[in-house]
This record gives C-alpha cells, structure tokens and sequence, in this order.
C-alpha cells in the first residue's frame, strides 16, 4: 500500500512539473512581471554595452560574449513565459500584449548580438533607438502590473 | 615589497575566499538589487573571519599541526569524520565553481565557450598544486588577484554620494520592493561567502607549510589583518559600483559579464583588460585553494604526509586525493552547471554547516595543553563565543530562508 501511494505521489509530482502552471489571475500576472523584468535586464545591460561601445570602451571578445549572453537570458526568460498557460481571458489578452512585447524585445537583442558578434559599432549605434523604446515598455509593464 | 610577499598567504587566502565567482556574481547582484544595504553582512563575515582565521593560524603556528589535524586528537574520529564529510563535498563542489568560474573570465577575453576553456583551466590548476613552490603559488596567484582593486578605483571614477553610501550602509533596511526573506537570504549568502571553511583549513595548513614559528606569530597576524580586510574592501567595492551602474537602471545581475561593466564604464578599456585578469586570478587562485584545502583535510584526518613542500613521491595519496578531486570537479562543471549558481547553492549550504569548522577551532585555540601561553584570551573567547552564536543562529536560518525566498528569486 505504502509502494501504490508513493507511486501515485511521484505521479502527480512529475505531472506537475511537467508544465508551469499558474491557477489563479495573481501568480500569472507576477510571472509576467517576473519575464518583463527578466528581459529588461538584458535590453538595459545592452544598452550600457552601447554606452562603452559609442566611447571605444570595450573589447571585441568581451562584447561578443556579453552580448551573445545577454540574448540568451533573454530568449530564456521569453521563452519560460510563454510555455505558462493563462488562467482566464483577461490574463490570456495579458499574454498576448506581453508575448508581443518580449518577441519584439529578443529581436533587437539577437541584433545586438549579431552586431556586437562583427564589431559593427555603426549598426550598433543604429539599434540603439529601437532597443530604448523596447526597453522603456518592459519597465512600464512591469511597473504597471506590479 | 619583501613585507607584501610575507603577507602573500592572508591575501592569497582572502582574495581566494572572499573574492570568488559567487562572491563576483553574488556582490554585483546584491548590490544592484540592494545597494549597500547588506554591506553589514560583509562586515559581520570580516569580524568572523578575522577572530577565527587568527586562531586557527595561531593554533597551526604553535603547534606546527594543522587545524583538522588537531580536530580529530581532540574531538575524536567520529567528530571529525563528519566535518570531514561535509567540509569536503562542499569544498569539492566549491572547486567546481571555481574551475568553471575561471574559464568564464577567459570566454570573457577570447569569446571562445568557456566549456572549451574546462579541461584547460583544471590541467593547470593540478600543474600548479603538483610543480609549483608554495611561496611561488602565493605570491603569484595572491598579487595578481590584487587587479581586483580595479573595482574600488572605478567606484571613486563613478563618485558616489558618500553620504548615502555611508547611511545605507550605517543604517541598513530593507527596500520596500524586496520581501524580508529575500533580504535575509542575501545576508546569509554574502555572510557564508565570506567565512567559507575552506579560508580556515587553506590558512592554517598554509602557515604549517611555510614553517611558521612562534616568533612569526607577527607576520601570522599581519597575515589576517592585512588579507582579509583587503578581500573585503574589494567586495564592497564590487557592491558599490555595481549599486552605482545598475540600481538606478533596475537591471539585476546575474551573470560574470555584468560585474565587468562597472569597471568598463568607469575605466575604459584598461578597466575592462584589468577587471578580466582580477577575474582570472581570484577564481583560480579560489580553485587552487579549494584543491589544496581537499587533499589538506583528507591527508591530516588519516594520518598520511602532506604538503605541497614534499615531492610527489613522498605525499603520494595527498596528491592522489587532489588528482582525484580535481578530476570529479570538472567532470561536474562540465555537466554544463552553472558556476554561478552552483557556487550560490554551495556558499548557503556551507553557512548551514559553518558550526562544524568553527567551533573545533574555538576549542582547540582554547586549550592550554595544546597552545600553553598562547592560548585564547578571555576578550578573544569572548568574541569567539559570541560569533559562535552567529554562526550557529545563520547555520539554522540557512534552509529556511532558501525554501522562503525560493532561493532569493
């Protein structure tokens, strides 16, 4: 009997953990503030990567990296939001306006990491406009919905 | 410079300890989320250390035998097999970190994946515990961590306020946007990163490697009062110019390429070169400590010959038993762990066993039949015994706190 009920425990274990879940409107929300905030720390450490860059501050190698890494925190944190299952039609419009946004928000980071892979500082420069504006909406999201 | 090579073994020691991957990481991400609110809990770990690490090189300098040595003679094989046990895991998981935390600095300089960067990094640190002089290790890896006062000189580029700076850390409270496990959480992982038991067992069996005598109990407490305060204006200073770039952006850290880019912006390029190879030197000087300080503490719990001073031949299961850990540790990192993580995991495990290293020493120190005139002043037992609280009342915290504030998330 004990052998049946801890089977059926680690069964449901592995059932839960198989996909993130948030029952409720409240832990959904505070996971998608959760993914914003996540996001905006890789568009705002490009956006200090650029400020070195635009002064010839820092080193090929060093900006490959950081960027290349930058880019893959952000497609994580995207990625983990979206695979959460919205628990109502309010917090599934949530996911649209949010999923948008981090969609749009990994783009111009993957640029920057493209860019910052060749040394491009002229492109670089060139994406700095974008990456504010994405930048400046994640905060405001995360702001509004805290 | 000949009085900067005698205090090379508390440098080494404290830039090792204090200043690793996790500390790197753990420093910038706290001050960024916290400015220099939990500057306290560095301080505390300092006050610790300093009482502690003077004890145990005291005890080491008196009686030519090291702490762990002593731990088994005077709290018997079963005491001490269970220090052993937990000392070593988590030593050994600290190199690891360590291992992996110096191939990310070079991924920093080159770009190459620091997976690539492993294999490399571990052959030189066994090359460096089996070929190189003691003096020759602590001098070399000690001084060039050193780099890492980059740190502090970008701080006075940055120009803080120094009069929030000093409120936020004289008069340290919880931000209202972080929850009071999360801030104690932080408190216990820069606390426990700094009084790592492996800074103990490194230090004392560092002094009876250099032959310390009862008249270099001077240099001994040169050692601790120089290393260690060094080791934590360096934190501090991560803290402080990580609070000045990126809490006013509310941008977390989590990454070793972060903590570059206050230097970066404050220094230029030279800032940027330094920072990387203070990056290098302190994770691979933590990773030939933490080598070391696994073949020091299974060597003196069975009895064999140890030390870096004898030759391979002599010391065969001490070298043996590095060989053997160095090999597990990178087998480990190069399961793709995260350094960073794996240290922050390991650092708040270790807090919860901090009682274990600490009190033997406490014992130890204060025995008369052992240490005779050297013994523990009252003033010492005191402070001794009063930490000693600390370390047991954050040891019990530990768990809670990581179950509590899902790990500071």
């Amino acid at each position: 009997v004990l052998g049946r009920r801890v089977a059926v425990l680690a069964g449901l274990l592995v059932l839960g953990s198989c996909a993130p879940s948030a029952r409720t409107q409240g832990p959904y929300v505070a996971k998608a503030v959760t993914a914003a905030e996540a996001v905006h720390d890789s568009t705002g450490t490009d956006l200090l990567l650029l400020d070195a860059v635009e002064r010839g501050d820092t080193m090929a190698a060093y900006l490959s990296t950081a960027t290349s890494q930058a880019e893959d925190s952000a497609r994580s944190a995207a990625g983990s939001f979206a695979s959460i299952q919205p628990p109502t039609v309010a917090t599934q419009q949530l996911r649209e306006e949010l999923g948008d946004l981090l969609e749009r928000a990994v783009a111009v980071v993957g640029e920057v990491r493209v860019a910052g892979r060749r040394g491009d500082r002229t492109a670089l420069s060139q994406l700095r406009g974008r990456l504010e504006a994405v930048d400046r909406e994640l905060r405001a999201f995360g702001e509004a919905h805290r | 410079v000949k009085r900067l090579f005698q205090v090379a073994l508390g440098i080494l020691t404290a830039i090792g300890g204090f200043v690793d991957i996790g500390e790197l990481v753990t420093g910038s991400a706290v001050g960024a989320r916290f400015q220099m609110r939990l500057a306290w809990a560095t301080l505390l770990a300092l006050a610790v250390i300093l009482v502690f690490a003077s004890m145990a090189g005291r005890v080491a300098t008196v009686s030519h035998r090291p702490v762990f040595d002593l731990v088994r003679e005077r709290l018997g094989p079963r005491f001490a097999l269970v220090n052993l046990v937990a000392s070593f895991l988590i030593t050994g998981a600290t190199l690891a970190a360590e291992i992996g935390g110096a191939a990310l600095a070079l991924e920093l300089a080159s770009s190459l994946n620091y997976l690539l960067w492993v294999p490399l990094v571990a052959f030189m640190v066994w090359v460096v515990v089996w070929r190189v002089d003691f003096e020759v290790m602590e001098n070399l890896f000690g001084l060039l961590g050193l780099a890492l006062v980059v740190a502090a000189i970008a701080v006075w580029r940055l120009g803080p306020d120094w009069g929030d700076v000093a409120h936020e850390m004289l008069r340290p409270s919880k931000p209202a946007t972080e929850s009071w496990p999360s801030y104690l959480y932080y408190a216990v992982a820069m606390f426990g990163a700094g009084v790592m038991p492996y800074e103990v067992f490194f230090f004392s069996s560092g002094a009876v490697e250099q032959d310390w005598q009862r008249e270099d109990l001077v240099v001994e407490r040169a050692n601790v009062m120089v290393g260690f305060p060094i080791g934590t204006v360096i934190t501090l200073s991560i803290m402080l110019s990580s609070a000045l770039v990126f809490a006013p952006q509310q941008i977390e850290v989590s990454a070793l390429y972060q903590a570059a880019l206050p230097s970066t912006l404050a220094l230029g390029r030279v800032g940027l070169a330094v920072a990387l190879v203070g990056f290098f030197a302190c994770t691979f000087g933590a990773a030939l400590e933490t080598a070391l300080a696994c073949g020091y503490s299974v060597a003196q719990y069975f009895g064999w010959a140890w030390g870096k001073s004898l030759r391979p031949a002599q010391g065969t299961r001490f070298h043996l038993t590095m060989m053997v850990t160095i090999i597990a540790a990178t087998a480990l990192i190069l399961t793709s762990v995260d350094p960073v993580e794996l240290t922050e995991l390991v650092v708040v495990f270790s807090a919860a066993a901090l009682p274990l290293t600490y009190l033997p020493v406490l014992i130890v120190a204060n025995d008369p039949e052992y240490m005779g005139e050297a013994t523990n002043s009252r003033w010492v037992n005191a402070l001794g015994f009063g930490f000693l609280v600390v370390l047991v009342a954050v040891s019990i915290a530990t768990i809670p706190l990581l179950v509590l504030s899902k790990a500071g998330a």
